[in-house]
């Protein structure tokens, strides 16, 4: 249902600091209706490993766009393209992110 | 090393990642090459030697070509097609410069390594303004 995770890599500063830990719920037990949204942050399945990185975009077709959030240090959509939804293997939800 | 340091090491990773090398990127490479260039352009009529000038053309070109090196470095790994929306004239201006590059080798006119180096400031304006572009976003 959930996963637990350890972060590696500075592509999601100021936010998610290399060596914090996050806990993402499984796409399949999302509750009911709770759709991706732009500003999720969600952990991918690409090129054989999981990365984690932000939803800024979302297509009709069911596909997203993922930024890194220190966009200088990531490698992400902007690099590999639109990502099939089904990469997505999970939303991020602890920690939780301030709202300013 | 600490209990939970130990236990974090279990906890499968997630990349927050990108390619290697992380972000080094600077046109200061490109231009201290160039500057190199050109003080062998202007060196080599005091020069006296046969052998030094044989090896002032040889050190130009290399160093003529590690400018091409690193603008090419900058032009597929640290620019991206946001930099080239606000940039249009990017490739323009890189293909210049890398040509320049190409004609430094060929003469050892100061003037031609002048250009060179004008071309790679305009690069580094370029790259200063997405650098900031990026701290404000």
């Amino acid at each position: 249902m959930f996963l637990l995770r350890r972060v590696v890599g500075d592509s999601m500063l100021p936010g998610f600091l290399p060596g914090s830990l996050v806990i993402a719920v499984r796409k399949r037990w999302q509750r009911p209706g709770r759709r991706l949204r732009i500003g999720d942050v969600v952990i991918i399945r690409h090129n054989g490993r999981e990365q984690i990185k932000r939803i800024a975009k979302l297509a009709a077709d069911d596909r997203v766009y993922v930024l890194g959030d220190n966009r200088e240090l990531s490698t992400d959509s902007r690099h590999f393209g639109w990502l099939k939804a089904a990469a997505v293997k999970g939303r991020v939800i602890w920690p939780r992110e301030r709202k300013d | 090393m600490r209990i939970t340091a130990i236990v974090k090491s279990f906890i499968k990773p997630v990349y927050a990642h990108c390619d290697l090398p992380c972000g080094i990127y600077d046109p200061a490479q490109a231009r201290i090459e160039a500057q190199s260039v050109l003080e062998i352009m202007k060196k080599y009529p005091k020069l006296d030697h046969e052998e030094d000038r044989w090896r002032a053309i040889f050190i130009k070109e290399q160093r003529a070509d590690l400018v091409k090196q690193h603008l090419w470095v900058l032009w597929t790994d640290y620019f991206k097609p946001e930099h080239l929306e606000q940039h249009p004239d990017l490739h323009d201006l890189i293909w210049r410069a890398t040509k320049q590059a190409g004609n430094c080798k060929k003469t050892v006119d100061p003037a031609e390594g002048q250009k060179l180096l004008d071309l790679i400031d305009e690069i580094a304006e370029v790259f200063v303004a997405t650098k900031n572009a990026a701290k404000q976003g």
